[in-house]
């Protein structure tokens, strides 16, 4: 579990509001850093939800974009399961506990939930998975402040603010996935958790999965299969759902490609998502899709796009 | 030769879970840990081979648990590697090596990590 942040969330329409900018930008114009980002522009409206110190929010972001105090919950590691996400909706969705987003990374699925219920969130989840042996209590990680402090204070990481480019581990591709993104309400949580359980039996694994909800509880969860055969041999979620789901609310696109990368402290420094997201944006190179969990960054773009994409992020993020 | 034991310590769970997996391919065992509190609580109960440390951790940063596991007799045996992200700037000065060395480290390897490296470094320790 993580210390006290506020959740923001920005929901605009590209076509209308193309000149306006996106909270990220925002945010690192103001040098804060994001800690938690996801993001969802395959559609209007465009969601972006972010969680920054609860200090930087209303002086970077504007208060109409804080939701209040937030924290996040972070089960690992997930093996690429969707039935990792199906925990999420059972666990948080039959008890009514509130989440706002979910993203993952290489090896974490971390959901948004207000602070004041992080501890209950963090117990109803662990009641459906298996904590290991050594696993301690379940318990609120330092506060940010605290460990901003900290950060200040040792050369170790604010040396890696005055990197000429950016160091990364490697920009990874995937190919071939398949995008099955789907609205939802509230009440709906448990008839997706059994859509992804069925997908988990069927051995499925995803490459990327985020959700965001807007303030009225409709959102949208997002699961990139990874088939590893042609997509459209890949397990078709909507044999799981429900009729009313796989009308108008379930998309497919298939085909669809991942870039993802992961650098030493991202999850503690301003501008990461900022700068990544520019270098594809002036490469005309469109994001569907982007997440910052920890210190990975996830990014789904078309088909035939990642190829350029790791090109475009070439130029301000280095590859050993 | 037994299984060698591998203990890696840090606060970010991809880079465990990469390295974690890099170890046991090359038939390593693995113990994780992701801060140095955490880290510490499980050497009272195992004693790994060599541990791969994180600096800056919350709760317990690398160097505290260096100066904590090279103090003890119990585990002052035990091979540690720090991993450190130092950028540019300070990389210029002897900051790493120097402080990495006298905080009775056995090796460093710097982050971004190159996995091969790593690799070579833990096999170097374990005469694996």
């Amino acid at each position: 579990m993580s210390g006290r942040f506020a959740r923001l969330y920005q929901e605009s329409e590209a076509s209308v509001n193309h000149e306006s900018v996106y909270l990220y930008q925002k945010l690192a114009a103001d040098r804060v850093n994001i800690v938690f980002l996801s993001l969802d522009f395959l559609r209007n409206p465009r969601q972006i939800t972010c969680m920054v110190a609860p200090g930087a929010a209303p002086a970077a972001a504007g208060q109409d974009h804080d939701q209040g105090a937030a924290g996040l919950v972070s089960l690992f590691p997930h093996r690429f399961d969707p039935a990792v996400m199906a925990v999420v909706f059972t666990a948080l969705g039959q008890r009514q506990i509130p989440w706002y987003a979910v993203a993952s990374s290489g090896s974490m699925l971390t959901v948004v939930t207000d602070f004041a219920v992080q501890q209950q969130a963090a117990e109803a989840l662990a009641e459906y998975v298996q904590l290991p042996s050594g696993h301690g209590p379940l318990r609120v990680q330092q506060d940010y402040d605290d460990i901003s402090r900290r950060l200040k204070s040792a050369p170790e990481t604010v040396a890696q603010y005055v990197e000429a480019r950016i160091r990364t581990y490697g920009i990874a591709v995937k190919t071939g996935l398949k995008l099955c993104r789907v609205q939802f309400y509230s009440h709906e949580q448990v008839l997706l958790a059994r859509a992804l359980e069925g997908l988990a039996g069927e051995k499925a694994g995803f490459a990327y999965i985020c959700a965001n909800r807007a303030p009225d509880g409709h959102g949208y969860v997002a699961v990139v299969l990874d088939p590893g055969q042609p997509p459209a041999d890949a397990p078709d979620i909507a044999a799981y759902l429900p009729p009313a789901l796989c009308s108008s609310r379930l998309e497919i696109r298939e085909n669809v490609e991942m870039l993802c990368f992961h650098g030493p402290h991202f999850g503690d420094r301003y501008g990461i998502a900022d700068k990544a997201l520019n270098c594809l944006e002036n490469a005309g190179i469109p994001v569907w899709l982007a997440g910052c969990v920890g210190a990975t960054v996830s990014i789904i773009v078309p088909p035939g796009m990642a190829e350029p994409g790791v090109e475009a992020l070439s130029t301000t993020f280095d590859r050993p | 030769m037994s299984e060698k034991f591998i203990m890696v310590v840090d606060d970010d769970p991809d880079l465990v879970e990469a390295v974690s997996m890099k170890l046991e391919s090359k038939k390593f065992r693995v113990a994780k840990a992701y801060d140095g509190e955490e880290a510490m609580e499980k050497l009272k109960g195992e004693k790994p081979d060599l541990v791969i440390l994180d600096v800056m951790m919350p709760r317990k940063n690398g160097w505290v648990v260096c100066d904590e596991i090279k103090s003890n007799d119990a585990t002052k045996n035990i091979v540690v590697v720090m991993l450190t992200a130092v950028g540019d700037a300070v990389q210029s000065t002897s900051y790493t090596h120097h402080d990495g060395k006298t905080t009775l480290a056995d090796d460093y390897v710097p982050k971004p990590i190159d996995m091969d490296q790593l690799m070579e470094i833990v096999d170097d320790h374990l005469g694996a």
